[in-house]
């Protein structure tokens, strides 16, 4: 149980500095969000985005991706019956 | 609008409970639930930071990170999966051996 507490108060005391740090800092924020109504979600924004400036990470992404998920099988297959 | 500030406080709540999560689970399934979180507090402030300086890279690298968080739990679950099938059990304290 002492264990538990231990970790809480670290867990907290972590809360309580970044915290302050974040509500001591001003940030230099835009203070009214630019809002385009016609693409109120940006999804099309984050689309053009994506394909016109990000496509070699976009690409390599793809790629992580598969090779992750490839070693995954691999690993999770096991002793396969000989 | 919402202040910028509410929204860190928010990614700094789910990023503590997360942590929380990291120093009490046992289990090592809840240990990478809130490996979880604590990468989605992360895309929170991303998002947050990329909206509020009206800059759309932020969200567009979250994609990528979530992406990344995804292939990087299925690696967990899967080296887990390998754990129980050799132990039978995934008790993140007694998994202590390098090579078994």
């Amino acid at each position: 149980m002492l264990n538990k507490s231990i970790n809480a108060t670290v867990a907290l005391l972590f809360f309580a500095v970044v915290a302050l740090a974040v509500v001591g800092t001003s940030w230099a924020v835009v203070d009214e969000l630019p809002q385009n109504v016609d693409d109120q979600s940006n999804i099309e924004a984050i689309g053009v985005l994506v394909f016109t400036q990000f496509v070699i990470p976009f690409e390599v992404l793809s790629i992580v991706l598969l090779g992750a998920l490839i070693g995954a099988i691999y690993i999770a297959k096991g002793e396969v019956e000989q | 609008m919402i202040p910028l500030t509410y929204y860190l406080i928010l990614s700094t709540i789910v990023f503590t409970i997360g942590l929380y999560g990291i120093m009490t689970q046992r289990n090592g399934v809840r240990l990478l639930m809130s490996v979880e979180l604590m990468l989605n507090a992360a895309n929170i402030n991303l998002v947050a930071f990329s909206s509020h300086n009206n800059d759309m890279s932020g969200q567009v690298f979250t994609l990528f990170s979530i992406a990344l968080a995804a292939a990087e739990a299925a690696i967990g679950f899967a080296i887990l999966l390998s754990i129980y099938r050799m132990r039978d059990m995934i008790d993140v304290d007694n998994i202590n051996l390098l090579r078994w």
